[in-house]
């Protein structure tokens, strides 16, 4: 069986309790303005080309077979419509410029590969976090993956925007450990401003979990102008589900451009500012409702 | 008498000496003057002890040894000796710097008590002058303590008078009198003997039978306070560390109270010269540790943690008794120093790099062409082949440096005594000898650091990978362009360096070479005989030798140009821990740390954002844990900052791999925008704490 990975970081110390290495899947259902993985927007593999990094060798158009990559003004430039991802650029770009968004694995092969931190895990509360785009939009590998790590032993957490079929949370749930829940807005019209879709799959989903006493910790990504407006409808919402250990308010960052740039997409990200500060409103919001609300930027 | 006057007598009873061929008695009777005729002064904030001015500028000891060497030993240094050396392919010396005083012995017996066992003392002495020289030293040792007390009572010092006029004829009654003891033996040696004390020991052992005599613990935290504040004012070369925690004979946490209070007044003290060493076992408490790594996240960058199994293994291995290993500390940075060991570990050095580099150039250096290695071929028609000579280059190197420290070595009786030092080794009363004159001690072992462990490594895989294994060039070819500096080879260096499996990232195949030349290096250095009845200790740390050496070592297969750096310590090639601090902790955890006492060690870079909160202290206490239990030796954490951050931006190639997070999200540093590095800076600023 094979999955479509966008990246795989060991010592993630934010995703989720302990030490743990996060598994970033390749697509999502959803399109947030604010995104901040782009690489994982879409489902194909895609080259990211940091042209600061590049030497202007020619090496990647040397050794791509497709001749998807061409010089202009001694800087290549790929034509992302004859690139089918194989990565062999990557593989002779001296630069470091050309990185891998997408790598084609075989479970057994990432399974061996995220048990090299076992020891880790295990010292630490830790294990594996699959992430993304949205780990649950390739179903059948991110089960068999969470499947396989608990035979392992291995805590595996679910960090999801929760778009995919409830189907897919009843056939994960068994091997899951806590759930990462994103909640960016109630309001259907505003969700579907913000993401492209609008939220009454997520919603339920949510209540599935909660009902069915699994553990969930409710991300917040606060973006001013675009779900600010959402923190007294969330803590309503959250305050009747049970089962929900923690909400942490995210602050919004635009340090994602660089990627943007890198894939040639547009960048989306809105140009707004948050402090560690700003989160305090939304965080007494949510308390108000009796919700272990937390400052993102300043705990965990 | 001023410090001139003090130099000029002590010139003057050096020339007046009868017997040049062993100093002992003549530096007993320079020490003594010294005592008896230095100023004594009493700064307003110590709390202890006094200062002299027989510290002031260059001790005035080591003033002498610095002409006995250049007198003895440097003439008749053979030429070849001194091509390796001044070419930075070995390096061998005399190291009086390096000392663990059995403190035990100080606090039970005292300065009386150190004299009397030595009046006490049966048998032939080695040296004939043994107890005439101590019993010098030691009367004009008590007279300036009650000098010292009258000082300090002029000064207004109550306490600290009624502390030294105890200790001039008791050992240590009390805590106070305890941090007492250990600086007035520390002003002994360091300043009088000139030889560098380097721990002031396991303090929470030390103190501990003290602490239990005390009923008020605020005052023991006070007392320790202070003690910290004076220990680190004395701003001693390097640094100078204690150490805490470690294991009683059969295995068990010997952490207790004053362990804690001895790192809590660390901690909250926030020393800039105070190193301390954890010496860690799996028992020890957790919320031992814990505290360990807050201090460690507080910017408390100075916390090295030993792995206290490994090190007492790795002593007996080498001959020491498993009591006096399990007696160890830490002198200096890194290195194990048994119970009665004179370590002198930082008197020898060689460079794998160098070695390799030789190796390519037909045993030539590459830099100028000198005559330095083996005469070897400048071809090799397969990596097996080249490797082996290389060891060979490697063997030569490891033997050149012995051979030149046992030249230097020979000479010790010649060049410096150190009464004090001697005192409180049990030993070197026993054999009535000093321990550098007469060779006296238990064990006069010596040590020997080889340095660039992950350049070479790196180096080596290139060379196997582009010219053995790809055919990508020519070993000819590929020596070629290290020889031009990688000059118009800007792609070939970009493979070397982002595109080859590096030493760091836990890949079998290159840890392997890793670990396979730790083991040649153990076989030709470790137990190899000294000069001085001992034996030789391999040790693998780098201090700033690595950068000193690296301005004279060659461009080097790995990518590195010619002048930069070597490897720090056994770390990874600086920013090559591509897959993040757990493939870097498995690396150096696969290296055998039993075989390198002198110390193995690894520096682990985290992001203060990476380490924040409860979670950041579980994470790290987790990273320790995991590298103890895979048999990693020694390990020190730095925790970056903002500065960091700065010079990531202006320096990205120096991190590929640094990963700033400021609340859930994940962003890699070099990949930012000017524009995004630029307010992530600004942000973290405002979010340090």
């Amino acid at each position: 069986m094979e999955g479509i990975i966008a990246g795989i970081k060991r010592s993630a110390v934010h995703d989720g309790n302990g030490l743990r290495t996060t598994v970033f899947f390749k697509g999502c259902p959803l399109k947030c303005v604010w995104c901040h993985n782009p690489e994982g927007i879409g489902f194909k593999p895609e080259i990211g080309f940091y042209k600061e990094k590049c030497m202007g060798c020619g090496s990647c158009v040397t050794s791509c077979k497709r001749n998807a990559i061409t010089m202009e003004n001694g800087k290549p430039v790929t034509n992302r419509i004859l690139c089918d991802g194989c990565m062999d650029c990557t593989e002779y770009c001296p630069g470091d410029a050309r990185q891998a968004y997408g790598i084609r694995w075989q479970l057994d092969a990432l399974v061996k590969k995220l048990l090299q931190d076992k020891a880790f895990f295990q010292n630490s509360n830790g294990g594996v976090t699959l992430s993304g785009g949205e780990c649950l939009a390739q179903p059948e590998f991110a089960v068999a993956l969470a499947k396989a790590l608990y035979e392992e032993g291995i805590s595996v957490d679910i960090d999801t925007c929760g778009a995919v079929k409830q189907d897919i949370f009843r056939k994960i749930a068994p091997y899951a450990d806590t759930f990462l829940y994103d909640i960016k807005a109630i309001d259907p019209l505003v969700h579907k401003h913000c993401t492209g879709r609008d939220n009454e799959q997520i919603l339920e989903n949510l209540r599935y979990l909660c009902q069915n006493g699994h553990r969930v910790e409710i991300r917040y990504p606060y973006v001013p102008g675009w779900n600010d407006g959402e923190c007294e409808a969330i803590g309503k919402f959250l305050a009747k589900l049970p089962g929900i250990t923690k909400v942490k308010v995210l602050g919004y960052h635009n340090f994602a451009d660089g990627k943007y740039d890198a894939l040639d997409l547009p960048n989306t990200l809105p140009d707004v500012k948050v402090l560690a500060q700003d989160l305090n409103r939304p965080v007494s919001i949510l308390r108000s409702f009796g919700i272990n609300a937390v400052n993102g930027m300043l705990d965990d | 008498m001023t410090y001139e006057m003090l130099l000029e007598n002590a010139l003057r009873i050096d020339a007046e000496a009868e017997n040049k061929e062993n100093v002992f008695l003549t530096d007993a009777k320079i020490i003594a003057f010294l005592l008896d005729h230095c100023e004594i002064t009493v700064p307003e904030e110590s709390t202890y002890f006094v200062k002299t001015n027989a510290e002031q500028d260059e001790r005035v000891l080591r003033h002498l040894i610095t002409k006995r060497v250049r007198q003895h030993i440097v003439p008749a240094t053979p030429q070849q000796l001194r091509d390796g050396r001044s070419h930075f392919a070995i390096y061998g010396s005399c190291d009086f710097g390096h000392t663990a005083p059995v403190w035990n012995n100080i606090m039970q017996l005292g300065l009386k008590g150190l004299k009397q066992r030595i009046l006490d003392r049966t048998g032939e002495a080695r040296n004939p002058d043994f107890v005439e020289g101590e019993i010098l030293v030691f009367d004009a040792a008590l007279r300036f303590m009650h000098r010292a007390a009258e000082e300090a009572e002029k000064a207004g010092k109550a306490a600290m008078a009624q502390g030294i006029r105890n200790l001039a004829e008791n050992p240590p009654s009390n805590l106070f009198e305890c941090y007492q003891m250990t600086l007035v033996f520390y002003t002994l040696q360091q300043f009088f003997d000139a030889t560098d004390i380097r721990t002031m020991g396991r303090l929470d052992q030390l103190a501990l039978p003290f602490y239990e005599k005390e009923t008020d613990l605020d005052c023991v935290k006070e007392l320790t306070r202070l003690y910290m504040m004076e220990i680190d004012a004395i701003k001693a070369n390097a640094n100078l560390p204690f150490a805490i925690a470690g294991t009683d004979d059969s295995g068990k946490s010997q952490v207790n109270a004053m362990s804690y209070i001895l790192l809590d007044a660390y901690a909250a003290t926030k020393l800039p010269n105070t190193k301390l060493h954890i010496l860690c076992n799996p028992d020890m408490p957790r919320d031992f540790l814990h505290t360990c790594m807050q201090c460690v996240k507080s910017g408390g960058n100075s916390l090295v943690f030993i792995n206290n199994q490994l090190m007492v293994d790795g002593l007996v291995k080498l001959g020491v008794s498993r009591e006096d290993a399990a007696g160890y500390a830490i002198v200096g940075c890194y290195e194990a120093s048994a119970q009665e060991e004179v370590p002198c570990s930082c008197a020898s050095r060689m460079s794998l790099p160098k070695a390799l580099e030789v190796t390519l150039h037909g045993g030539k250096d590459g830099m100028s062409e000198q005559m330095l290695g083996h005469e070897v071929p400048t071809d090799f028609d397969s990596f097996d082949a080249l490797y082996t000579a290389f060891l060979a280059n490697v063997k030569h190197f490891a033997d050149q440096s012995m051979v030149m420290t046992n030249h230097y070595e020979k000479y010790y009786p010649m060049v410096h005594a150190s009464p004090f030092f001697s005192a409180c080794l049990s030993s070197c009363v026993e054999n009535g000898g000093d321990a550098y004159a007469d060779f006296a001690a238990r064990y006069n072992n010596t040590s020997v650091n080889a340095i660039g462990l992950g350049t070479v490594v790196d180096s080596l895989y290139a060379i196997r990978k582009l010219v053995y294994e790809d055919h990508r060039l020519s070993l000819q070819e590929f020596v070629e362009i290290l020889d031009n500096n990688w000059e118009g080879q800007e792609i070939l260096r970009g493979i070397a360096r982002h595109k080859l499996p590096k030493f760091g990232t836990a890949n079998p195949e290159v840890d392997a070479l890793a670990q396979d030349i730790v083991k040649h290096l153990s076989d030709f250095i470790n137990n190899q005989p000294n000069a001085k009845g001992g034996v030789y200790r391999l040790g693998l740390f780098s201090i700033n030798w690595r950068s000193d050496w690296g301005v004279h070592t060659a461009a080097s297969a790995d990518g590195r140009y010619k002048g930069e750096t070597l490897s720090q310590n056994t770390s990874c090639t600086f920013g090559r821990d591509k897959e993040g601090p757990t493939g870097h902790i498995l690396s150096v955890a696969s290296l055998d740390g039993v075989d390198a006492v002198n110390g193995s060690v690894l520096d682990i870079d985290l992001h203060s954002f990476a380490v924040r909160g409860e979670n950041g202290t579980n994470v790290l206490m987790a990273t320790l844990d995991t590298f103890m239990q895979a048999g990693g030796q020694t390990v020190h954490y730095n925790i970056l900052d903002t500065v960091t951050l700065r010079d990531a931006q202006e320096y990205p190639e120096k991190y590929p791999n640094l990963q700033v997070r400021m609340c859930g999200w994940n962003v890699l540093f070099t990949h930012l925008s000017r524009k995004s590095q630029d307010e992530f800076i600004r942000r973290s600023e405002l979010l340090v704490r």
